[in-house]
C-alpha cells in the first residue's frame, strides 16, 4: 500500500505541491531579511535562520492544505472500502500517509539544501537544516493528518489545524507544559537557542532536543488515542 | 442470507422494520426500490454487519489517481497472477492502456476495473449497487453476462444487485425483491414486480 500511495501522490502532483512550498520558503529565507530590514548582503547563517523562521511560523499555512487534502481526498472520492478490504485500518492508513509525505519533503528538503549549499558555497548547516525542517514539516503532517483523519469536510479540518496553531501560540506563553504544542515556534525557548547557534554564539542544549523528542512522543500518543477512537468511523466517514 | 426481525433505522429515521427475509445463494437477488427509500443504506448496513462481504457502488470506490499497471501490480502481489489475469480475461479488460490513470478511463473500463478488484475478494456476499447506472448499453450488457457467468460458476455465493435499471432484469435471471412499506417483499415474477414498481400495481 505503501507503493500506491506513493505513486498517488506524483500523480496527483503532491510532490509537485511540496517541492514548490519547500522552495518557497527558502526562497522567502532570502527575501524577507532583505525586503524588511534591509539586509544587501545576506550571510549563509542569516539566511539559514530567517528560513528557520519562515518554517516555524508560516509552516501550517505552507503545509497544512497538501496535508489536509493528502488525507480528505480519499473521503471524498469514497475510497476507504478499498484501503479496508486491502487490510488497512486507521492505524496504518495514517501512518503510511505521514511517511509517504516526510519521504518526499525530505527529498524536497534535500534539494533545496544543497540549491542553499552551492549558492553559499558553504556545508555549515546542511546536517542542521535537514534535520530541523524536516522535524518542524513532520509535526505539521502528524497534526493536520490526525485533525484530517477526524474531519471527513476538509476546509473544517484546514479550519481546526489554523485553531490549533493560533491556540497553540497563546498556551506557549503559560509555559510549563504547553511549551510542547509548539515547541519550534518563536515563542519557546529554542528558538533563541537557534539563532544563538546559528550566530555562532553558542550551542543548542539537550533540553531543547529533549523537548523536541517530547513533543513528538506526546504527538505519538495523542495520534494512537485518535486513530483508535477512529477505527470504525474512518470506514464509515468515506462511503 | 438470512434476515429474520431486522430492522434498519437512520438517524431517527425507520427505513426497514421486522423483516423477515431469505436471499438465495446461487442466484442474482434484484432489489427494487424508489429513490430514498433506503436501498444504499440497507447495502452498506449488510457490508458493515458482515465481514464476508463486499459492495460495488458508487461508496466504494478504488483510488482513481494511479493507471492500471500500478493496480494490477498490487493485485497481483495480493491474489497472485493467475487470478489476477483470470479476471481481466473474463472482464475483457486486457485492452484497456495501462499507462493511464483511471480517473481518464471511460465510465465502463473504470467500472469492469472496480467489479474486478472487488470481486478479486472473494466474500460469499456481493452486492451490487446500481453497477450498470451510467453505462452504455454494451457495456451494461457485458457486464450482465459477466454476473451471469459468475454467480454459474459460483453457486455458494449470493449476489443482491441494487438496481433502477429495469434492462438488469431482463438480462440476469434471478429473485425479485421490492422494498416499500418499511420492508421488503418478495415477487414471484419480473413482470410482477415491474408492474408494481412502475404502475404501483394497478
Amino acid at each position: 500500500m505503501f507503493y500506491i500511495e506513493l505513486k498517488r501522490s506524483i500523480h496527483n502532483k503532491t510532490i509537485l505541491y511540496l517541492m514548490t512550498v519547500t522552495v518557497l520558503a527558502h526562497i522567502m529565507g532570502w527575501v524577507l531579511p532583505w525586503g524588511l530590514e534591509g539586509i544587501d548582503n545576506i550571510s549563509y547563517e542569516y539566511y539559514m535562520f530567517s528560513t528557520y523562521t519562515v518554517f516555524t511560523q508560516f509552516g501550517f499555512l505552507l503545509f497544512g492544505f497538501v496535508t489536509a487534502y493528502f488525507y480528505n481526498k480519499d473521503y471524498r472520492d469514497k475510497n476507504t472500502i478499498f484501503f479496508n478490504a486491502f487490510g488497512m485500518n486507521a492505524y496504518k492508513y495514517y501512518f503510511i500517509k505521514v511517511t509517504v509525505l516526510m519521504l518526499e519533503e525530505f527529498i524536497c528538503l534535500l534539494i533545496c539544501s544543497i540549491g542553499s549549499l552551492v549558492v553559499f558555497h558553504s556545508n555549515k548547516f546542511f546536517v542542521f537544516g535537514l534535520l530541523f525542517f524536516s522535524a518542524i514539516t513532520l509535526q505539521y503532517f502528524m497534526i493536520v493528518g490526525a485533525i484530517s483523519l477526524i474531519c471527513k469536510n476538509m476546509l473544517l479540518a484546514l479550519g481546526i489545524s489554523i485553531s490549533y496553531w493560533i491556540i497553540s501560540i497563546v498556551l506557549i506563553s503559560f509555559g510549563g507544559f504547553f511549551k510542547y504544542l509548539a515547541v519550534f515556534d518563536a515563542s519557546n525557548s529554542l528558538y533563541s537557542y537557534v539563532e544563538q547557534f546559528l550566530g555562532g554564539k553558542g550551542q543548542i542544549p539537550t533540553t531543547c532536543i529533549e523537548d523536541i523528542a517530547v513533543e513528538f512522543i506526546i504527538l505519538i500518543l495523542s495520534i494512537i488515542v485518535i486513530c483508535t477512537c477512529c477505527r470504525n468511523s474512518w470506514i464509515k466517514k468515506g462511503v | 442470507m438470512k434476515l429474520s426481525n431486522y430492522s434498519l433505522r437512520i438517524n431517527n429515521r425507520q427505513l426497514l422494520t421486522d423483516v423477515n427475509i431469505e436471499f438465495n445463494k446461487g442466484v442474482i437477488n434484484h432489489i427494487l426500490g424508489k429513490n430514498g427509500v433506503g436501498k444504499s443504506l440497507f447495502a452498506k448496513d449488510i457490508l458493515f454487519r458482515n465481514k464476508s462481504s463486499i459492495v460495488i457502488g458508487s461508496y466504494s470506490n478504488i483510488p482513481e489517481d494511479i493507471n492500471f499497471r500500478e493496480l494490477r501490480r498490487l493485485l497481483i502481489h495480493k491474489f497472485g497472477s493467475n487470478n489476477v489475469n483470470n479476471m481481466c480475461d473474463v472482464l475483457n479488460t486486457t485492452n484497456i492502456d495501462d499507462k493511464i490513470v483511471l480517473k481518464k478511463l471511460s465510465d465502463g473500463q473504470r467500472q469492469k476495473i472496480k467489479i474486478m478488484v472487488f470481486l478479486l475478494f472473494d466474500g460469499d456476499i456481493v452486492i451490487l449497487d446500481e453497477v450498470t447506472n451510467a453505462l452504455d448499453k454494451k457495456t451494461a450488457n457485458e457486464i450482465c453476462t459477466f454476473f451471469n457467468q459468475y454467480i454459474f460458476n459460483n453457486p455458494q455465493k449470493t449476489i443482491l444487485n441494487i438496481t433502477h435499471n429495469l434492462s438488469d432484469l431482463n438480462n440476469m435471471e434471478g429473485n425479485y425483491y421490492l422494498f416499500e412499506d418499511c420492508n421488503i417483499k418478495k415477487y414471484n415474477s419480473k413482470n410482477e414486480i415491474i408492474d408494481v414498481y412502475v404502475n404501483g400495481g394497478k
